[in-house]
């Protein structure tokens, strides 16, 4: 037997399958959709760890962040018989509740919330968005109770289409109801393609796909703005991102949109090679060993919670009170309405290229963080 | 007293360095290279107890980097005869190799991630511990085989060579069962776990399967008359060390500083 | 014809075709490791999806990095014929000689060719799997609360939430956190009810379904305020049995084999 003819045999098949495969390969995504009135929406669109799939212009598959899948209908289309009532959404949404900050700031951005939105988890003089101060006041919008004790009558008055949970406990409670929900949050953190992308995978419970696409446009220019100005820049400042409970140290991972955004704009991680969900937690001894030599400190705390000085945060955290943001470098705390900003993607990235390169950001006004001073502010007598 | 793992590990790369050293003498320095070699495995094994005292009953995230080490040491004196030339090459090769897995894991390391509920079960440890010791084994087999290349590159004896190929492939079949047996203890704890033998979640996955498709290569390839001995040897030698390089990179971290 | 078919089967059982296969199989699965490593969201829904339904979506849509998964999938197809080719060969002609040698020897002699064996019956109960097996994904319990298994007459309902919270100070980390989940589940099959215990390691079977505890809650007795809750993965899954069949068979064949390598065989001409 000839001793290479097994091996043409094998080259010659994989050569055959890669063409094949070649040959099968359809990787444009501008198939015309169904669903909605966009003609350039994907037949399947991955955002992450959600998922759109238009199987039909009467019927697409969504993939929650915990992998649940949902099936989104025209209004008037009839009930699909394979699927559970609570797992079907009819499409325009017009009567949805929203746990989290982000999921509002996402309708805020698809130009749906003052329509759409009934009710919220937090109260009226918790929120900074105008729109839900005044749907509030007007009656429109109910604060259907804290998340972790949500009033379900209250819930039910409200006579939802669709709920926006971080919380999936809530699930069975509104299968009961009938009442489809959606869990937005996963268990790994949202990269920064996905943190862009996600108002695409709700634009299509709104059919609001152009909003969504000229969002993400917006977002994309931002991007390409912070790449612009930092780019070929000498220094690359290390960035820290995180803070330390008591014992336990939580930090946003690298495949977290923050670490990627911290690469991007030319500076260094101190955590990008951790993998896994937000506030991951780690060892103490890794915070300590990144913060060594890190410049800038991002801390979770707002100064409601005490980040109000670095003398403070020291006094809260003892541990990390030698670390060298804290020492030497700078540190900076989100403001209580940045976490309701999420429709301003685009100005938030800014901002953190602005903290992370002043140079290029001359006269850059701070609107989303704020630097903590050394010390606390010396009050003034009366 | 805080014990501080770091110095520990440093302290066995240290006996690891030295244990070498006195390995390329001759004569009486042998029993020099075994009492280093024992302090330096006592040392890892110091290293390796006190990570796991830090996650017991839950498994040490990323153990690999520290235990491998202390499995080829406790390997090392089994893996050829001191007598002979190919077995004092063997335990130098294997000796080097440990000491570059120890340089590694201190420069590389990835310790800072907690463990995690579901690693608390015996199947865990079981994954954890065959793998470690089928890796040592496939080291060792790459090991005979990289003696066998070199020792009989420029002599046409091909008896010698054969020898050593003929150890090579009794270690890589004693580290294919237990390479094999861990890929097993992982399937059920996954299925178990997850739902699932196969969790794609955590790309090692692939790069245990690759290592297995390898090995059982390896196994085969004395029945086909297409591969010279030499061929064989390369093969179990270069793709053995590649193999264990790509096995051991989800195990190592970014750079830090071990002064 | 029967020419043409001998010499196919030849063929495919070649020795050579095996050893291209395992070489072509370890260096696209190191292709997958960086494709896997820098994607995991591709393909985590693998795991609950169906092979053919991910082939279709995340699979067909993103080939640059999906690409290596369906060659690996024709790699594996083509190495199980190959196998059974080249092992049901070669077990034929030891079978027609077993006269010749002792039992002992005849079964050392087979050892090979179990594992062969076992290695397809696992391939093709992970196939089963992958095909077959339905998945109820994201369903949520709440103490009081009850699901119904599909296609049974079967419901589930979780009766308590019994975590064991971690009291020591070895592991200064896990202090008031949860370090056992505990769920205590009441099956119901329309005529007979049982209690059972999930945990996060040991699953419940019940009516041919099995109920992993992905998540759960709260995990900790201090911290954020969470309600108590059990994120269950429901699963049929036709090939398990397959998988553990050829396991068993596998791990017998290589015990045997082991034996005969290590311990019985003398050097031999390589």
């Amino acid at each position: 037997m000839n001793r290479l003819q097994p091996g043409r045999s094998l080259a010659g098949f994989f050569l055959l399958f890669t063409l094949l495969v070649a040959a099968g390969c359809d990787t444009n995504e501008q198939k015309k959709g169904g669903l909605d009135e966009s003609s350039s929406a994907p037949a399947f669109l991955q955002i992450g760890e959600f998922a759109i799939n238009r199987i039909s212009p009467e019927r697409a598959e969504v993939r929650d962040g915990a992998g649940r899948t949902l099936i989104l209908i025209p209004r008037e289309a009839p009930m699909p018989k394979d699927v559970p009532p609570s797992q079907v959404v009819r499409v325009p949404v017009q009567r949805v509740v929203a746990y989290g900050y982000f999921d509002v700031a996402v309708l805020r951005a698809l130009g749906v919330l003052e329509q759409t939105l009934v009710g919220v988890t937090a109260p009226a003089k918790r929120w900074y968005i105008p729109e839900i101060k005044r749907g509030m006041d007007a009656g429109r919008i109910a604060f259907i109770g804290d998340a972790a004790s949500v009033d379900y009558e209250r819930l039910k008055q409200s006579e939802p289409e669709l709920v926006l949970t971080w919380d999936p406990s809530v699930i069975p409670m509104l299968d009961n109801l009938q009442i489809p929900a959606v869990v937005t949050t996963t268990s790994k953190a949202m990269c920064l393609n996905t943190r862009m992308r996600f108002v695409q995978f709700l634009a299509p419970f709104f059919q609001k796909e152009r909003e969504a696409d000229a969002f993400f446009a917006r977002i994309d220019a931002a991007l390409q703005d912070i790449r612009a100005r930092t780019a070929g820049l000498a220094h690359q400042p290390k960035v820290m991102w995180g803070d330390i409970y008591e014992k336990r140290v939580m930090v946003e991972p690298g495949n977290a949109w923050v670490g990627e955004l911290v690469g991007l704009a030319q500076s260094d991680y101190q955590f990008k090679d951790v993998f896994g969900t937000s506030c991951i937690e780690i060892t103490v001894e890794r915070f300590l060993y990144s913060g060594q030599d890190a410049d800038i400190f991002f801390t979770y705390r707002t100064g409601e919670m005490g980040a109000t000085s670095k003398e403070a945060l020291a006094k809260l955290n003892p541990l990390i009170k030698d670390i060298a943001p804290l020492k030497r470098g700078r540190v900076y705390a989100p403001l209580p309405h940045y976490i309701q900003s999420a429709d301003r993607l685009d100005e938030i990235l800014t901002e953190i290229s602005a903290i992370l390169h002043p140079e290029v950001y001359r006269d850059y006004h701070l609107q989303y963080f704020t630097e903590l001073p050394e010390c606390e502010p010396v009050k003034e007598k009366p | 007293m805080t014990i501080d793992t770091p110095s520990v590990f440093q302290l066995a790369g240290t006996m690891y360095w030295l244990a070498f050293l006195a390995s390329l003498g001759k004569g009486t320095r042998k029993g020099v290279t075994v009492l280093l070699l024992t302090l330096a495995v006592l040392a890892n094994l110091a290293v390796v107890f006190l990570r796991y005292h830090q996650a017991w009953p839950m498994l040490p995230m990323h153990l690999g980097a520290v235990a491998l080490p202390l499995c080829l040491g406790l390997l090392t004196p089994f893996a050829g005869s001191g007598q002979t030339p190919q077995g004092q090459a063997v335990r130098r090769i294997l000796l080097a190799l440990i000491v570059l897995l120890v340089g590694a894991a201190l420069c590389f390391p990835k310790d800072f991630y907690l463990p995690f509920l579901k690693s608390k079960t015996l199947l865990a440890h079981g994954f954890l511990w065959f793998g470690l010791a089928g890796k040592a084994c496939f080291t060792v087999s790459a090991a005979w085989a990289i003696s066998g290349l070199f020792l009989f590159r420029r002599t046409p004896e091909r008896q010698g060579l054969t020898a050593a190929m003929h150890r090579c492939h009794r270690w890589a079949a004693l580290g294919f069962t237990l390479w094999t047996l861990s890929m097993f203890a992982g399937e059920l704890w996954s299925y178990l776990g997850w739902g699932t033998p196969v969790v794609w979640e955590d790309p090692a996955l692939t790069l245990t399967m690759a290592a297995w498709f390898f090995y059982a290569c390896l196994l085969h390839l004395h029945l086909t008359r297409a591969w010279t001995l030499r061929a064989r040897t390369v093969y179990a030698s270069l793709g053995g060390l590649l193999l264990l390089t790509l096995t051991c990179l989800p195990d190592f971290g970014p750079f830090r500083s071990p002064f | 014809m029967q020419h043409i078919v001998s010499r196919i089967w030849h063929a495919l059982g070649s020795i050579n075709l095996t050893v291209g296969l395992c070489l072509l199989l370890t260096a696209d699965l190191v292709w997958g490791y960086f494709c896997l490593e820098r994607h995991t969201p591709l393909f985590t829904p693998l795991n609950d999806m169906g092979l053919i339904p991910w082939m279709q979506t995340y699979g067909s849509h993103n080939l640059p990095w999906t690409v290596w998964f369906f060659l690996l999938l024709a790699l594996l197809a083509l190495l199980a014929v190959n196998t059974f080719a080249c092992t049901t060969n070669r077990v034929v002609h030891l079978l027609a000689a077993k006269s010749m040698v002792s039992k002992r020897r005849l079964a050392l002699k087979l050892a090979p060719h179990i594992m062969h064996y076992g290695l397809i019956v696992i391939l093709a109960g992970y196939l089963a799997s992958y095909l077959c097996t339905q998945v109820l994904t994201g369903r949520t319990l709440v103490p009081g609360a009850y699901l119904s298994l599909p296609g049974t007459g079967g419901q589930v309902r979780m009766v308590a939430f019994e975590p064991d919270y971690y009291r020591g100070t070895r592991l200064g980390f896990w202090k008031d956190e949860v370090i056992t989940a505990r769920a205590r589940l009441l099956l119901d099959d329309g005529t007979t009810q049982r209690e059972a215990m999930l945990t996060c390691t040991h699953p419940v079977r019940f009516l041919g379904y099995s109920l992993h505890m992905h998540d759960f809650a709260p995990k900790s007795q201090g911290g954020m305020k969470m309600k108590t809750r059990i994120d269950l993965h429901v699963r049929k899954d036709p090939g398990v049995a397959l998988y553990l069949a050829g396991i068993v068979l596998f791990t017998v064949g290589l015990a045997l084999y082991l034996y005969e390598w290590i311990i019985d065989r003398e050097t031999t001409t390589l």
